[in-house]
């Protein structure tokens, strides 16, 4: 083999050139800041997750006492959103249900599509009988209404948190399979994997440093646009009364409180408040993720 | 076409076939046995029981008991309720046309709303119709249909006192006026967050399309704008636009559900809350089987009239 | 030594299985290199010339093992040993590649729209097991010079450059683990001409530097001509003549490599030539004529044409042409 000697200062100039080189992180920052919607979606998003996280130093009250004294009580000093039908501090409340919703919520959706992106980078990498398996039951899942199927398997195996980011992993993982899948197999015949290949490069490789990096655009936005779909599924199951057990403060659960028609009639603080989170915090979602969206493709720079 | 048609009903077949058996097999292991139930606590013995399952067939082989099964529910006998003794005939399966009320009502008026508002948003871009429509639908993807509900009910019946909160009328002896406002409020609920979907969906195609070369040369040509809009924007845009329909479906059934509850409708999604509630597998089982031939059935027709409006469609494999 | 083979094809062949209906029976193949045999010598460039869809890519990427051959053999000589493609195990494959490069046709294609040169330069070179990241920049720094490329454009993504810079990239990439052989697949018809002329002379430049063989692609004539010390002319998936590039010019010999010629401009004023034009479409590979399989479309056409299938033979000089008329 040839060797080849390195011209003068040659690692200087290429210490330079890194510091100097196209930053996309940079481009993408700027053209993001320059959409408001999205920027009011991350501020929002932001603020909902302080919350949660610092919920303890943010009110003095406990999300699960109850206090018959002060049941179904107005907005006021000492409560700002009211209290509930068991006399339980709305905006306590609903700092903690942001805990649970969001965990559940963003859980979800990462294993979710990280069972979308493996099986679709198989399917979609090397076909076959296992592309062919993979694509059927893709199918399977994805003509059932969601709710539906989690519904009945809830039935099956009981509420709870675990139990409910479980199902919604193994139900919703069928939109990014097939996204990635067509990406993967549009992908492998580019010439610049079979460049990969020619200098010997592993097909595993190829598939998860080589591919998996133009499709990650794709699976950050999946990600982030199914978080909506969950909180709201979440919601509305342990509405239902089959999500997450009635004594774990979710949004979902404080909603529930309207299936009583007193509530519902007579005291819409009660399930307005968590409703209002629910759809803020979606909304907000959907337009941070729609910012997203327009940031991240390399080749709209 | 002929080929494509009969690929896709076997597909679906099969389909049907594998859920039903997968749906049969769990509805055998659900350690509920049916035999110490319609002998009762009194009058069993392992004799009787041993007596009435042989009477009964049940120790046949499981693909056997599973075309019988077939068979009885292709005959009208669809089995019973665990929990209740009731027949899921009359209590599930007649429950269907007050579902599809509300779901179909909802998924007509939620098109002919978001394709309307959608194609003017995308014949005006950026017009006040344009961001009040893109504003409906950012709103309407947020805020889950049964939460609507409640908000429905607030303004509608507490405050304003104009509708009835929840039951259904049934079909019959009373007019349809004396029926509509029982119904508005279900299908507003269930058709108003489908709406912003669909009125986005059908805007950005729109909008893709007018921007082909083939609409910009029949532009250029000089055929007036309403024309291009109409034969080849439209059209074109129509087809994406149906696909989405079999996922609209499914949305409205998921979505029937809560709403349902909430509405006191009776329909089978209020019958499968109930099940669940009950540990009523026999009945949870057959929701879902009934969910599955619907949806499949809907997803063949689908995929029938793409074929019908793209050639393309018919002409690969 | 310079001259010896380097690489030895015997009756190469790939087919693709066309399969039809549920059971996917085989009911044909298409027969995109069907039985090849050449030796490629040490330092000199063999043009492959032949319509789009003859097999010349195939073959290509069969020498490359993008492509498995499904019959006949390719043997290459690892250290003074010839030894055949199908029988390397996994680290000789790698010593293979190393030894075997390739540049594609399109430069844009041929880069990871994700990654930035520096990336797109320094893979091979982790493949191969550098494992110093010193030495993979000393490596990489030494090939963007030998490419002209000035190193500050090392952290630049791929659509920042022009197509000549971006084919002058995968010049390096190919180059840098320093291989033998490099089979340059329509490496410049995607460039401007300009551009064209330039990546050419670079690529002679490189091969007298560096001892280079080419395997050299391309449906351009003229350019073959520039590039090449062989040439060989493929019709329908076979070589219908083989013979150094001059001789080949000046005295084609096949009847298709008469007509191809006849249709590239001349750039001598005054000097008319008779257009051979050929008649009807290149028939399909999977169900070839029998007998030769350009007769359909041979002006010269005998009976034994159709029926005997003529094999490439030495017509004296090294000049091997597949042709009846030549007995």
């Amino acid at each position: 083999m040839d060797k080849v000697n390195a011209p003068v200062g040659g690692h200087q100039a290429i210490a330079n050139a890194r510091r100097l080189g196209t930053s996309l992180r940079k481009k993408r920052i700027r053209k993001f800041v320059g959409n408001k919607l999205a920027v009011f979606g991350l501020a929002v998003i932001v603020v909902f997750l302080f919350m949660a996280l610092f919920a303890p130093f943010l009110t003095p009250y406990d999300p699960l006492e109850p206090n018959f004294g002060q049941t179904l009580k107005g907005p006021s000093a000492e409560h700002w959103f009211g209290t509930d039908s068991m006399g339980r501090d709305l905006y306590t409340r609903v700092l903690y249900g942001a805990r649970v919703s969001i965990l559940i919520a963003v859980s979800s959706s990462l294993i979710a599509n990280a069972i979308g992106v493996v099986m679709g980078a198989f399917g979609g990498y090397f076909g076959g009988w296992l592309d062919k398996g993979l694509v059927r039951l893709s199918e399977l899942f994805a003509c059932f209404p969601q709710l539906i199927i989690v519904l009945v398997v809830m039935a099956f195996i009981g509420p709870g948190t675990f139990n409910l980011i479980l199902v919604f992993a193994i139900t919703g993982w069928t939109g990014t399979f097939r996204l990635v899948r067509a990406e993967y197999m549009s992908k492998k015949e580019e010439t610049y994997v079979k460049a990969c290949e020619a200098f010997g490069m592993s097909r595993l490789k190829i598939m998860f440093f080589q591919i998996l990096p133009s499709v990650m655009t794709t699976v950050i936005i999946q990600v982030t646009m199914n978080i909506p779909g969950y909180v709201m599924s979440e919601a509305g199951l342990s509405f239902l009364g089959f999500g997450v057990p009635m004594s774990t403060p979710t949004w979902g659960t404080m909603l529930n409180a309207a299936k009583s028609m007193k509530v519902l009639l007579y005291a819409p603080g009660v399930w307005l408040v968590p409703g209002c989170a629910i759809s803020l915090f979606v909304l907000a979602v959907n337009f941070f993720g729609d910012g997203l969206r327009d940031v991240m493709d390399p080749r709209q720079q | 076409m002929a080929k494509y048609v009969a690929k896709r009903l076997l597909l679906t077949l099969v389909m049907i076939i594998i859920i039903s058996f997968a749906i049969f097999v769990a509805l055998n292991n659900t350690g509920v046995d049916p035999i110490s139930f319609k002998l009762g606590l009194d009058n069993y013995t392992p004799e009787a029981a041993a007596e009435l399952r042989e009477k009964l067939g049940l120790n046949a082989p499981l693909v056997v008991r599973y075309l019988r099964w077939w068979k009885d529910m292709l005959s009208g006998n669809f089995g019973y309720s665990i929990a209740h003794g009731y027949s899921i005939r009359s209590g599930l399966i007649a429950k269907w046309p007050a579902t599809l009320e509300i779901s179909l009502t909802a998924m007509i008026v939620s098109t002919v709303i978001g394709i309307g508002i959608g194609m003017l948003s995308a014949i005006w871009q950026n017009s006040i119709v344009d961001y009040l429509g893109r504003m409906i639908a950012a709103i309407g993807n947020s805020v889950p249909e049964y939460f609507f509900a409640l908000i429905l009910i607030q303004l509608f019946s507490v405050r304003l006192q104009l509708l009835p909160t929840s039951g259904r009328v049934p079909a019959g002896a009373v007019t349809f006026w004396d029926r509509l406002p029982n119904l508005i409020l279900p299908v507003a609920a269930l058709a108003i967050p489908m709406c912003g979907n669909l009125m986005r969906y059908t805007r950005n195609t729109m909008l893709d399309v007018a921007n082909q070369e083939y609409v910009k040369l029949a532009r250029s040509k000089g055929i007036p704008e309403w024309k291009v809009y109409i034969k080849h924007v439209f059209r074109n845009s129509m087809r994406p636009v149906v696909t989405v329909l079999l996922f609209r479906m499914t949305l409205l059934l998921g979505g029937s559900v809560a709403v349902e509850t909430i509405f006191s409708w009776p329909g089978v999604g209020q019958v499968l809350t109930q099940a669940i509630t009950a540990s009523d597998y026999s009945v949870v089982m057959l929701y879902t089987l009934m969910m599955a031939v619907l949806m499949l059935t809907i997803s063949f027709l689908v995929d029938l009239f793409a074929a019908l409006l793209d050639p393309r469609v018919r002409l690969d494999k | 030594m310079p001259g010896d083979a380097i690489l030895k094809l015997r009756d190469a062949k790939v087919w693709y299985p066309v399969t039809k209906g549920v059971f996917r029976r085989t009911i044909g193949h298409v027969k995109a290199v069907d039985g090849i045999s050449l030796d490629i010598r040490r330092c000199e460039t063999l043009g492959v010339v032949g319509e789009s869809g003859c097999g010349k890519t195939t073959l290509g990427k069969a020498i490359m093992l993008l492509e498995q051959i499904t019959g006949g053999s390719i043997a290459a000589d690892m250290d003074g040993q010839f030894r055949e493609l199908s029988s390397l195990t996994t680290p000789e494959k790698l010593r293979y590649r190393k030894m075997v490069q390739m540049i594609f046709q399109d430069p844009y294609a041929a880069l990871n729209p994700m990654k930035k040169i520096y990336t797109a330069l320094e893979e091979p070179l982790i493949v191969q097991g550098i494992r110093s990241r010193e030495e993979r920049e000393a490596i990489l720094a030494s090939a963007m010079e030998m490419v002209n490329i000035p190193l500050d454009y090392l952290f630049k993504y791929p659509h920042e450059f022009s197509g000549g810079q971006r084919q002058r990239i995968c010049i390096a990439r190919a180059l840098e683990t320093a291989p033998s052989v490099v089979v340059c697949d329509e490496a410049v018809s995607a460039l401007d001409v300009s551009i064209q002329a330039q990546i050419l002379n670079l690529l002679r430049q490189l091969q007298r530097e560096r001892h280079l063989t080419y395997v050299f692609i391309a449906h351009d004539l003229s350019v073959v001509q520039y590039m090449s010390d062989r040439i060989a002319v493929m019709y329908l998936g076979k070589v219908v003549e083989l013979a150094d590039s001059t001789a080949l010019y000046e005295n084609p010999r096949h009847p298709y490599t008469q007509s191809l010629l006849s249709a590239v401009p001349l750039p001598v004023l005054g000097r008319r030539k008779r257009r051979v034009v050929l008649q009807g479409d290149v028939p399909s590979p999977i169900d070839k004529p029998s007998g030769c399989p350009f007769h359909e479309r041979c002006g010269k056409c005998k009976e034994i044409c159709k029926t005997v299938e003529p094999a490439l033979v030495d017509r004296g000089g090294g000049h091997l042409v597949a042709c009846h008329l030549e007995d």
